[in-house]
């Protein structure tokens, strides 16, 4: 019970410092502590100028974690990345040359905007946790943890995430406008210089222990067949019974059941609950759910997107 | 009626004073003495001087259109015969029979006088009529046309009426069978508080209270959450200690499904009865209730 409390504690400081910097988007400040303690990698999307790279930078600083930025370009090779062997004249010889990839916190920002054969190095890096470079794997950091941006709009020229790759990411988060009064907040702070360092809140080992705390968290058999149900939604596409599943041509895989019954546990332990209750996925679901479902001609046609098809969803199945 | 009898004594007088060769005519008589149209008619007339014998029925009697002579009888009197002409007029007023040759004389110039219960005289004869209609023929079918027109407007001024009524009824049964359905089950739920667990108690009243809630107020509670119960049950329009008292009990009952939190058997009443008490408020506030019933 202390321990939840304490992880409770630690959590809130760490939302309370980052909320120093910047104002608002407290949901993507929560998605990004939750990637990090369920593990997960992150795709963030939004419209430009909404500090999604300065609330990741915020959260490396928060973090005892190290970070790494790459703005992905079309001429942007999977060495730029990875790393590759690089001839040292003094020895003769060739040595491995890290890529930014070997970092705790990795920040892609454009992702769509590098070909897919970059695209793909760093999915697998996701994936594998591990790099080759020339004959040698290397082991990446821990905890790695990449946050991924795209941008919604100007499409042209971008290489748009296969649905396979798209699975990798644990939660996708949508990057809301603020509302006037955080708006209104941004422009006092902007009219005062504010360089200030961060205090770290949560180091190393905390990580580990809030990991720990993580997987204390209790689930009941009937949250997890909720969780189950509502996986199962997505792909009962031959039942016409349920009207949300006309709008989905293919339903999210197992991964989705995983990282629901992940991230409802962070999201209990968020509220210093040693339990998950129904509330917690739900909370959850939007961002496990909505880039792991294909919509439908009929979605389309109907001018729905991923999220209200998932709202459907939720409102369909019933709750333990 | 005076002045019939009289007309028809002067047609008596004057057909004794008709001259009859040597025979004479002493007596005429009328049977009945007054007779309308279409009457049977027996005139007796009682001529002097003459013989039975001589006395000849003629084998075809005189038809007219006004008159139908139907037998002519002679009988025998002491002073001479009775000639008995039966008749039925058909026209009114003052008319003279056709005269009758009886062999040796010829019986002739007797006049009637005819009824009528017309008052006007000498109408023509009427056309005929159409088949008499049995009594209340006319009051039976008068009936059932205004029935028939009736009818369609009836049901088109009150058929919104009776609609609204059925409607209402059928509303109020359906508001109150979610009701007595939980409260049939929740008596049962009561019965075996001694049996179940903790958990499966809170599972079976919550689900009892969810559906009951999706049914009487329309909207989807099935699939909320605790923390999304307080606004629904507000937009609803479900009061606020009432709405209190449900997710008081809805909470502890996710403490007991999903952390095992302890409840003993006091409290699974006390929250039986909230529960109860709370379904009875709603169900006296017609108002409550947002979607579909």
């Amino acid at each position: 019970m202390q321990q939840l409390e304490r992880s409770r504690e630690l959590i809130q400081a760490a939302r309370d410092e980052i909320s120093r910097r910047v104002v608002g988007q407290r949901e993507m400040i929560d998605g990004l502590l939750t990637g990090i303690l369920a593990g997960g990698h992150i795709l963030l999307e939004g419209v430009p100028g909404l500090a999604k790279t300065l609330t990741v930078r915020s959260l490396a600083e928060v973090i005892d974690a190290s970070f790494q930025r790459i703005q992905f370009t079309p001429d942007l090779l999977p060495a730029d990345l990875v790393g590759t062997m690089i001839y040292n004249q003094q020895t003769g010889e060739f040595v491995p040359r890290r890529g930014p990839v070997f970092t705790n916190i990795l920040l892609a920002d454009e992702i769509n905007r590098a070909p897919a054969k970059v695209q793909s190095a760093l999915l697998e890096a996701m994936e594998e946790r591990q790099v080759t470079i020339g004959d040698t794997s290397y082991e990446l950091a821990e905890p790695f943890f990449v946050l991924a941006t795209q941008n919604p709009i100007e499409q042209e020229g971008t290489y748009p995430l296969p649905e396979a790759q798209l699975d990798r990411f644990m939660l996708k988060l949508y990057v809301e406008y603020p509302t006037p009064d955080e708006e209104q907040e941004i422009l006092r702070r902007i009219g005062v210089p504010q360089e200030f360092d961060l205090n770290k809140t949560i180091f190393q080992a905390d990580i580990k222990k809030l990991r720990e705390s993580v997987d204390s968290v209790t689930v009941d058999e009937r949250i997890e067949d909720y969780i189950v149900r509502l996986v199962v939604a997505t792909r009962d596409v031959e039942n016409e019974g349920m009207g949300a599943t006309r709008y989905i041509d293919f339903g999210a895989s197992p991964r989705a059941s995983i990282f629901l019954h992940r991230c409802a546990r962070v999201r209990a332990l968020f509220e210093g609950r040693g339990y998950v209750i129904p509330e917690d996925v739900k909370r959850v679901a939007p961002d496990v759910l909505r880039h792991r479902i294909v919509l439908s001609y009929e979605a389309d046609s109907e001018e729905l997107d991923s999220d209200d098809v998932v709202t459907m969803l939720l409102s369909t199945v019933p709750v333990p | 009626m005076t002045g019939r009898v009289s007309l028809a004594c002067l047609a008596l007088a004057l057909a004794i004073a008709s001259p009859v060769a040597a025979q004479s005519v002493t007596q005429v008589t009328l049977l009945p003495a007054t007779y309308y149209i279409g009457d049977a008619v027996e005139a007796r007339v009682t001529v002097r001087g003459v013989a039975l014998d001589d006395v000849v029925v003629p084998e075809t009697l005189p038809d007219l259109e006004w008159v139908t002579m139907e037998e002519i009888v002679a009988l025998s009197r002491p002073d001479g015969v009775e000639i008995r002409i039966l008749f039925r007029p058909y026209f009114p007023g003052t008319r003279t029979l056709p005269p009758v040759d009886l062999g040796s004389f010829e019986l002739s110039g007797l006049s009637v006088f005819v009824s009528s219960v017309l008052e006007e005289e000498a109408r023509d004869l009427e056309p005929m009529r159409d088949q008499l209609l049995l009594p209340g023929t006319r009051l039976i079918v008068t009936i059932l046309a205004a029935i028939l027109v009736l009818l369609p407007v009836t049901i088109a001024t009150t058929g919104g009426f009776a609609r609204s009524l059925v409607e209402r009824i059928r509303r109020g049964y359906r508001e109150r069978m979610p009701f007595r359905r939980m409260s049939r089950q929740l008596k049962q739920l009561d019965a075996r508080v001694h049996e179940l667990d903790g958990r499966t108690y809170y599972i079976e009243l919550l689900s009892l209270v969810r559906l009951y809630l999706q049914q009487r107020l329309g909207i989807s509670i099935l699939s909320s959450t605790t923390a999304e119960l307080p606004r629904f049950l507000s937009a609803a329009g479900v009061p606020s200690e009432v709405r209190e008292r449900i997710v008081e009990v809805f909470q502890f009952g996710d403490l007991v499904k999903f952390a095992s939190r302890h409840a003993g058997i006091e409290t699974r009443k006390a929250h039986l009865t909230e529960i109860r008490n709370a379904a009875v408020r709603i169900q006296k506030e017609p108002s409550i209730g947002v979607g579909p019933r």
